[in-house]
């Protein structure tokens, strides 16, 4: 899946796995990342220095203020699945509205998918049932993916599909970054 | 499944009205976490309202940003989102 900014999924699971060391981010994000792991840790040993860490990146309180807002309400959605039993999935794609970005590009799949005839057994035979082939698009916003991309987040495993729906679904679980 | 109650849309206008709200926010895909909450729609409206303004619109932060301290936020509290 190509987006105009952000990061596939591998390349945050580098940036997460060494924030300081990481070639991918900026002194900002640094800062912020840690801002964030030590407040989820132990928000209590938060200092005034911490903060004027983070001013002197360059970052506005504005900025510093709403990185706490968006760490501390991803706290508390934890906390609130966690509590009532609920998976915590599919928060992340909240950011930037992708739910609405996913659901849209999902109806243009099974949309695309409308003439084809299941259960489709092979990669071959997928490709060959949408109108273009592997260059139909779908696209929502600056969230744009091609057949061919989207084949690529496909396994074996994963055939045969029964329906368009399933199509759409296996792709979509695979494309959140 | 939630640990507590939940109501549908023909229970209650309220979850009526916030169903159509998430459906406005998420196209369909509504994280269950959501759902769970409906017993008390006022709350869950103020907490969307929230959302869209924090996560859905841009404001001091990029989505990228945004995105990672999500993601680096799960990963420490060990919740895989």
């Amino acid at each position: 899946m190509a987006m105009a900014q952000g990061f596939t999924r591998e390349q945050v699971e580098s940036i997460l796995k060494d924030v300081n060391g990481s070639d991918l981010i900026d002194e900002q994000t640094k800062a912020i990342l840690n801002l964030a792991e030590k407040a989820t840790k132990h928000a209590y040993k938060v200092t005034p220095e911490d903060i004027e860490g983070l001013r002197g990146t360059g970052l506005s309180d504005e900025a510093i203020l709403e990185a706490i807002h968006v760490t501390s309400f991803f706290n508390y959605m934890d906390r609130m699945a966690d509590t009532t039993g609920t998976p915590a999935e599919g928060l992340r794609e909240m950011v930037g509205g992708m739910q609405a970005a996913f659901a849209e590009i999902r109806g243009q799949i099974v949309g695309a998918l409308a003439g084809a005839s299941f259960p489709i057994a092979t990669p071959e035979e997928l490709l060959a049932a949408f109108p273009d082939g592997a260059d139909t698009t779908c696209q929502s916003g600056d969230i744009k993916m091609t057949a061919g991309e989207a084949g690529g987040l496909l396994t074996a495993d994963d055939f045969p599909f029964e329906s368009a729906e399933q199509v759409a679904d296996t792709i979509l679980s695979r494309a959140a970054p | 499944m939630s640990f507590i109650k939940t109501l549908t849309p023909e229970e209650s206008p309220g979850v009526a009205r916030a169903n159509q709200t998430m459906q406005e926010m998420f196209g369909g895909l509504v994280p269950q976490v959501f759902t769970s909450m409906n017993l008390r729609p006022d709350l869950l409206e103020a907490l969307l309202a929230y959302v869209k303004r924090l996560l859905i619109e841009d404001h001091a932060l990029s989505r990228t940003t945004k995105e990672l301290i999500a993601a680096h936020v799960s990963q420490v509290n060990s919740c895989d989102y």
